[in-house]
């Protein structure tokens, strides 16, 4: 009776701590899906169900317009994956040369990107970017590529999905 | 005055594309330059040369292809915007039109660019064509529509006058209502 106590103590107790482990495994992978859903033009409510403040999962796709241009263009012109091509993605990139590919090896490293001096990303640059078109150097993006209304956690669920892709 | 607005627009739009030359050259054509007897083939199967399909219309032309996924969908949306300011106006616009030119011609059957105009909605102002694989190099000279990378074309407007010449070419990926602007703004001129 008393070995009996002691197992059930001892497994609510492991249960006590694994828990926050495990809830924190579960966002990490609810923001990873967003990041994922969020590259292939989807909405942020999915399967994987509300992470964090709840409103980007509860948002649809990304929205974005060319700059200086007044009207959203529809989200088959403003896909992540159009244009480019996405380490772990398990959509073949349908024109691959036409921007970087986006992965660790291409965000996280220090590169030198359209004429300017290395540089690399971070979740925040990574907004930048996204909002602004503007690079970790400093540097303007392609006119090209629309500029999107996206929240921080949209963003921090992208750059999960991007600094840590799945195995392919 | 119209003209002098015109032209006013046009040294903007080429003032602006002067940044490389990986930019395309817009602003105005002087004189305006007549297209070469190509042959277009459109999305209802007819077969026409530029003098036809253009001739009686002020005319905005885009390049694109319908396997193409980067910034031809951009393209389209930005027709799809022009299109419909362009019928929203009052009293309705009869002899301006819109058309989208592939550069694919040996995939872009009329069917393919039926499916094009149909993804975005497109009304009775849209057309869409291709040019005979023979003749799909001087078309795109005759455009300057080439472009490195992997979209291989300009994502320039080019404006054809009521004379089906070529008159003006736009800078890269220009707003709707720019396109809906320039093409009033010809379609005002004397012919």
């Amino acid at each position: 009776m008393k070995q009996r106590l002691v197992v059930a103590i001892m497994l609510l107790v492991a249960g006590l701590l694994l828990a926050p482990l495990a809830q924190r495994h579960l966002q990490a992978r609810q923001r990873t899906d967003l990041g994922e859903r969020l590259l292939l033009g989807l909405g942020g409510a999915g399967d994987a169900g509300p992470i964090g403040s709840g409103d980007a999962a509860a948002a649809g796709p990304l929205r974005g317009r060319l700059a200086g241009h007044p009207d959203l263009l529809p989200v088959v012109a403003t896909r992540c994956v159009n244009c480019h091509a996405v380490d772990g993605s398990k959509r073949p990139p349908s024109a691959a040369a036409f921007g970087p590919a986006l992965g660790p090896a291409t965000l996280a490293r220090a590169l030198a990107r359209r004429g300017g001096p290395p540089s690399r990303y971070d979740a925040d640059s990574l907004c930048r970017l996204l909002r602004e078109g503007v690079d970790p150097a400093w540097v303007v993006i392609d006119a090209a590529m629309p500029r999107y209304e996206i929240d921080a956690a949209q963003c921090q669920a992208l750059w999960a999905r991007l600094s840590h892709p799945p195995p392919s | 005055m119209q003209r002098r607005h015109l032209l006013c627009a046009a040294a903007v739009l080429a003032g602006a594309t002067r940044v490389g030359p990986a930019r395309a050259h817009g602003g105005l054509v002087l004189p305006p330059e007549a297209p070469p007897a190509v042959r277009l083939r459109l999305q209802d199967g007819r077969q026409l040369a530029p003098a036809a399909l253009f001739g009686g219309r002020v005319t905005a032309v885009q390049l694109m292809f319908t396997g193409c996924s980067a910034t031809c969908p951009i393209q389209g949306a930005l027709f799809a915007e022009a299109e419909r300011l362009l019928l929203a106006r009052r009293p309705a616009v009869e002899d301006l039109q819109l058309v989208s030119a592939s550069i694919d011609p040996l995939a872009d059957d009329p069917k393919a660019l039926a499916a094009w105009l149909g993804r975005f909605g497109a009304g009775g102002l849209w057309r869409a064509a291709a040019p005979a694989v023979a003749d799909l190099d001087r078309w795109l000279d005759f455009l300057q529509g080439r472009r490195a990378g992997a979209d291989r074309h300009t994502t320039q407007v080019y404006l054809f006058d009521r004379r089906g010449r070529l008159a003006l070419r736009s800078v890269d990926l220009p707003p709707a209502a720019e396109v809906v602007r320039l093409m009033t703004e010809l379609a005002a001129r004397p012919a």
